[in-house]
């Protein structure tokens, strides 16, 4: 059970987002994608959702994604884009149910299964409350949560999220890494799932995640444990910041305290 | 909004919807024109019985499928684009197919057969799909295929226009504009058997893409990581829509709005889903266009209302409703 990219290239008309990637991604692992602005986080997470062309290949439990059928590939990976729009004001619950379509038969009603992973991923998310409200009536953050119940519901084994907690209160950020953490683990023993996460938070990616994948110029230019991956000089030469890192309750503290003048190369 | 509708809600709404379709049926098919009535007063039932036959039943079946054609695609154009303001004619498929048949009545073939008509009119709504296939198809995102459905139909009423203005006689000329205007008199049988094998395979096209629909609620990325391709669902709305409406134009002329107002009024008992949308709108649409034709019916004597002209009157107004009370939608 292994998300596997070989040699992973992207180019937008040219211009290379991704550069040759070779990765292996573990179910049970929360996995940050950290990196500056640019870097090609989103583009290599959306590579290996399908949705842009690739050199390469990218497969799970060895079969190339590419080759699956629409279905399987769905049930297989869950992708949370960055703020995605909702065009139509659904109820909150029925916007999650979305998340069992890969699972429905053409014409078939929710079953007892697509309920209880409807139930649960609201639950989790902290979105119960407003199962019923339409969502063009909740704030941005409780839609953001309502989104992320949406691709949890899917119940896939991998799950790649594009910066779920940009838009949420310090509560639900933790709260929702929290969630995320016990996703990857597993509801239940022996259900461990791949979450592959971009975040911006260098301090919530430390403490939260397993293994922490810092790009860079569309490399990878830093993979391992938050210890090795985000230490000071590896953020000070790719963020350009001065980070302040300090331990709190046996956990990493990491805070971005000022930036570095001068130009990159 | 509107709480969440479920399932049982839905069904509620398309046996009430299917109710009130058959009533408005056989309203149709009882009341005549100039005072007809259900006894028709004259000439014995062998009469009657032609007449509801010859005519009224071909009117009345027109009508049902016509107007849930129209409901049906005006539904799924608006979830595909994901705009409450899309409409079939917004594809260029009504315009196109009016300006084959036009074609057909410019050359004066309109007389020879009843068939060639019907036939200029599926060629030109295909032509239409053809050209928004090949400006559209291939980048295939919703905007470019908007534009380029503006685009045809500016081109199909600039040509349309044009054969008017070359019309070979004032009669060839008030012929296309009545056709033009789109009514459902003096149909027969033969022009349901021509169009329901058209319309058949659009719609079941269309209903195909029900679950592409709902998936692209959150849009085109999220609707790919669904396992629904948002260019097939985009390959089998357009293209159910076009035979569909081809070949209600076909036999109709162009009949506007029904497509617009029916999805609009019923959205919001379906809770907003697009595929729970598209069956009570093809009811919707039937007993919307029943009913308008036989209001039409029911007026004092005099030259008779064209449907088209009905419903572009009722509807106009409904859209500028629309546009003006929901102005960043209308982007």
């Amino acid at each position: 059970m292994t998300l596997a990219a070989v040699n992973v290239e992207v180019s937008y008309e040219a211009r290379p987002a991704v550069r040759a990637t070779t990765l292996a991604l573990l179910p049970g692992e929360l996995i940050a994608l950290v990196g500056p602005n640019g870097a090609g986080k989103s583009t290599l997470l959306r590579a290996l959702a399908g949705l842009v062309g690739y050199r390469g290949t990218v497969t799970w439990q060895g079969a190339a994604l590419a080759q699956l059928d629409g279905r399987t590939r769905a049930r297989t990976v869950a992708y949370l884009p960055q703020d995605p729009p909702v065009h139509w004001p659904l109820a909150a619950r029925e916007l999650v149910a979305l998340g069992r379509l890969p699972h429905r038969a053409y014409g078939a009603n929710e079953n007892s299964v697509d309920a209880a992973a409807v139930t649960a991923a609201m639950r989790e998310t902290d979105t119960l409350e407003f199962a019923g409200r339409s969502v063009s009536r909740l704030s941005v953050g409780e839609r953001a949560r309502v989104l992320l119940a949406r691709a949890l519901a899917v119940e896939a084994p991998v799950l790649l999220a594009d910066e779920p907690i940009a838009m949420l209160d310090p509560y639900h950020q933790l709260d929702v890494l929290d969630t995320l953490r016990a996703y990857a683990a597993g509801r239940e023993a022996g259900s461990k799932r791949l979450v592959v996460v971009v975040l911006h938070d260098l301090g919530l990616a430390a403490r939260f995640c397993d293994r922490v994948l810092l790009m860079d110029g569309g490399a990878i230019v830093g993979d391992g444990p938050p210890d090795e991956a985000l230490g000071a000089e590896a953020i000070r030469a790719h963020y350009r910041v001065e980070p302040f890192i300090a331990r709190h309750e046996g956990e990493p503290l990491i805070v971005p305290w000022r930036s570095i003048n001068g130009r990159r190369d | 909004m509107s709480e969440p509708a479920r399932s049982g809600s839905t069904s509620a709404l398309v046996i009430g919807l299917a109710l009130l379709t058959l009533v408005a049926a056989a309203a149709s098919l009882i009341i005549g024109r100039d005072g007809g009535g259900p006894t028709f007063g004259f000439g014995g039932p062998a009469l009657a019985e032609t007449i509801v036959r010859e005519i009224r039943l071909p009117r009345t079946l027109l009508a049902l499928l016509v107007g849930g054609t129209l409901g049906l695609c005006g539904a799924a154009l608006q979830g595909l684009l994901r705009n409450p303001l899309a409409e079939p004619g917004l594809l260029g498929a009504s315009s196109g197919a009016a300006f084959g048949a036009v074609l057909v009545f410019y050359f004066g073939f309109a007389g020879a057969s009843s068939l060639l008509l019907p036939a200029g009119a599926v060629g030109g709504s295909l032509l239409a799909l053809a050209a928004l296939y090949a400006l559209a198809g291939r980048r295939g995102d919703f905007l470019t295929i908007v534009l380029a459905g503006i685009a045809i139909n500016a081109l199909a009423a600039a040509l349309t226009s044009l054969a008017l203005n070359f019309a070979p006689s004032p009669y060839a000329a008030l012929e296309i504009l009545f056709w033009m205007l789109g009514s459902l008199a003096d149909r027969s049988l033969a022009h349901v058997y021509l169009a329901v094998p058209l319309m058949v395979p659009g719609w079941l096209l269309v209903a195909a893409a029900a679950r592409g629909l709902d998936a692209l609620t959150l849009g085109e990325d999220t609707a790919f990581s669904l396992g629904f391709d948002p260019k097939r669902t985009q390959a089998l709305v357009i293209g159910g829509t076009a035979l569909a409406v081809g070949g209600a134009v076909a036999v109709t002329g162009v009949v506007g709005f029904v497509g617009l107002v029916v999805p609009h009024l019923l959205r919001r008992s379906v809770g907003q889903h697009p595929s729970r949308l598209l069956l009570p709108s093809f009811l919707g649409g039937a007993l919307l266009t029943t009913l308008a034709d036989v209001a039409i019916r029911l007026l004092p004597p005099g030259p008779e209302l064209k449907l088209g002209v009905v419903t572009a009157l009722l509807g106009a107004p409904f859209f500028l409703h629309l546009v003006m009370r929901n102005p960043e939608r209308a982007a």
